[in-house]
Parts: C-alpha cells; structure tokens; sequence
C-alpha cells in the first residue's frame, strides 16, 4: 500500500517523505489551533535540551513565524549534557534564535551528580527544572516544551500508579493560568516519538543521540516499556490513554490553589516550594 | 548484512531476508523504540531487507 496521498513508497504513519513532512507541520498547526496554544503576537519561551523534540519544537516555531527564544537547563551531569549544549549553539545560531542557558550549578550551587538521591535522581532533576524553566521564563507569554504524545502517555499511567492525581494539572497540551506561572503549551502533543525521530532525520538535523545516565533506572523507562509493549499488541493504546485522560481532564477541572514560598517567592503548594525543601536537603 | 543498533553502539552482521518488522522481532527490538534506516534512507516496517543491505535502528529512546 502506498501513500494516502499520492501512492508513493510510505516512510511513515501512511505516509510518503514529502507527505509525511506535509501531516507533521499540520498536526502540529492544528494542535496550536484546536487549544488555543499561542497567539500570533505571543513571546515563546522555548525550553529545549538539543534533544529530537525540542530541536523539532523550536525549529517549527520559528519557521511558523513566532516569536521564539530558546531556554536550556545544563543540570550537570557528567558525559550527558554537554554534546547535546554543543550542538544547541550551532543550531540556534544557523536560524538566529536567541539561546539562553542556565545551570543547576550556578541555581543551587551544585550539579546534578553531586545532589543526594532520595532514591531517585529523577525526583531531584525534574523539581529542579522545572522551578529553573518557571524562573526564566518569566517575561514571556507562554513557554513551550516538547512533550509528546508517548512521553504524556507515560506521565497518566505514572501518575495513577503513583495515585498523585493533582500532578495531571502538569499534563494536557496547554496548563491553566495560574499566578506565577508562565502558561506551558505542548505543541507535539499528538505526535509520536517515532515520527518526531522520523522529521529530524528527514530534514536532516543531525540531532546527537545521548541518554542520561539515570534514565535507564527510573521508573518512566519501565512505564515507556510497558506501554510499547501493549501497543504492539494492540494498536492504539497511546491514543487511547491520551483521549481518556483528556475526556476525564476536561470534566474534573478544578482551580489549582498554591501560595508563594517564603525562601524564593515563587508559586508554592505549601509554605516553601519543593525545590527550596529540596536545596535544605544538600 | 550488516545492522548498527544506535541504543547499543554496536554493530551486528547475520544473514537474513525478510521485513523489517521480522528484523526487528528476530533481534528482540520492539518497533515502537526504532526508526529503521536501510541504505540511509527511512523506510517502514513492512520493508524488505537482504544481502549486503546496512541497516541502522536509530533510539527514538534518548534524553532523560
């Protein structure tokens, strides 16, 4: 079977070369559309690690005409971080967008490596970046990451096993406005990691292939395995989750109720943030 | 023929002639984590590759 469009040899999701990079940019398009992502005249802060999704992310947001910046968190990690920084600055700089890059280091005092573990390095990171991409992208009207449909998939099963229901106010393609927050929109939302890999091969962005080294321990690499495993048995398990959970989202909605960390003033479920609680910790 | 699985940083040379779906379920590499590249061009899983035929399984596992 060829091309849905023109009967070509398909390379991938039905498609041929061209009429894959064609659906790609569409989806993407109607993402931003369908939820209201980003208005024309909006300043993006675009949080980007070098990696496939981000690459993608920023490169269709400055083709698409919007006003983009580019926001990297170097968290310290020895043999990780700084191949995929390296190829950020030639990136950024061959389509003339602004690269910021901050680090673990200079936040907190110190890298990744030599934060205590808790038992999982992952809980540490995440905080951590997430508070650092709040941070720097105050100023801007939305920040964007590029999340996709596996990683979200991941997220909804992770955070039901875990039963910590409130964090599905992180997942969906477009957060709440919240006091303090700059409002995160997921434009790869319904794209799969697989046709993510398959645009940058094809438009030839040499993105390196690196893997933290924690990343093979966490528990999202079990879930990731455990989802593509079912989905090789039955097609249409990722779909699946994302559709139910946004049905589920979308009649659950509630209003999310934080107050302001006594340390570092930034947004707070509690009386200080979970990155501050963290820092005491070192 | 020879295949390089880019997760592994490694290369494998066998003998074979099917899909590359069969490919994949021979090595006990799920299709869902693989881009398969043949010759340097991106193909799909129901693709036929034999004899001097070089394979690359591109991780669409990376990061964190």
């Amino acid at each position: 079977m060829g091309c849905s469009v023109c009967s070509d040899k398909v390379v991938m999701s039905g498609f041929c070369k061209v009429h894959f990079l064609d659906y790609f940019e569409k989806k993407v398009e109607d993402t931003i559309s369908r939820f209201g992502l980003l208005d024309k005249d909006d300043r993006v802060c675009v949080a980007v690690s070098g990696g496939k999704d981000s690459v993608v992310l920023l490169y269709l947001l400055n083709k698409f005409g919007y006003d983009v910046s580019a926001l990297a968190i170097d968290e310290g990690i020895e043999g990780y971080r700084s191949e995929t920084l390296d190829f950020l600055r030639v990136f950024c700089s061959s389509y003339g967008v602004p690269l910021v890059i901050k680090s673990f280091k200079d936040e907190t005092g110190r890298d990744l490596d030599d934060m205590p573990s808790h038992g999982s390095m992952c809980n540490a990171c995440g905080t951590f970046r997430r508070f650092m991409l709040n941070k720097y992208s105050q100023g801007f009207d939305k920040v964007a990451t590029g999340h996709n449909l596996d990683d979200e998939a991941q997220a909804v099963l992770m955070n039901l096993f875990k039963a910590q229901l409130d964090l599905f106010d992180r997942q969906g393609p477009i957060t709440r406005e919240s006091d303090g927050f700059t409002r995160k929109i997921k434009p790869l939302y319904y794209l799969r990691e697989k046709e993510i890999l398959a645009f940058a091969f094809l438009k030839g962005f040499d993105v390196p292939f690196v893997e933290c080294p924690f990343a093979r321990l966490s528990f999202r690499s079990k879930v990731r395995d455990f989802i593509n495993s079912a989905e090789v048995i039955n097609p249409g398990v990722k779909d699946n989750i994302i559709s139910t959970f946004l049905d589920l989202k979308i009649s659950n909605d509630s209003p999310v109720v934080t107050g302001t960390c006594e340390v570092c003033s930034f947004p707070s479920e509690g009386n200080i943030c979970r990155a501050c609680r963290l820092k005491e910790t070192f | 023929m020879k295949v390089f699985v880019e997760r592994d940083k490694s290369w494998k040379e066998l003998e074979f002639s099917g899909t590359c779906e069969s490919l994949l379920e021979l090595l006990g590499v799920n299709s869902e984590e693989v881009l398969v590249i043949k010759n340097n061009e991106l193909v799909s899983l129901d693709e036929v590759c034999e004899g001097d035929d070089e394979l690359k399984l591109l991780s669409v596992v990376s990061g964190g």
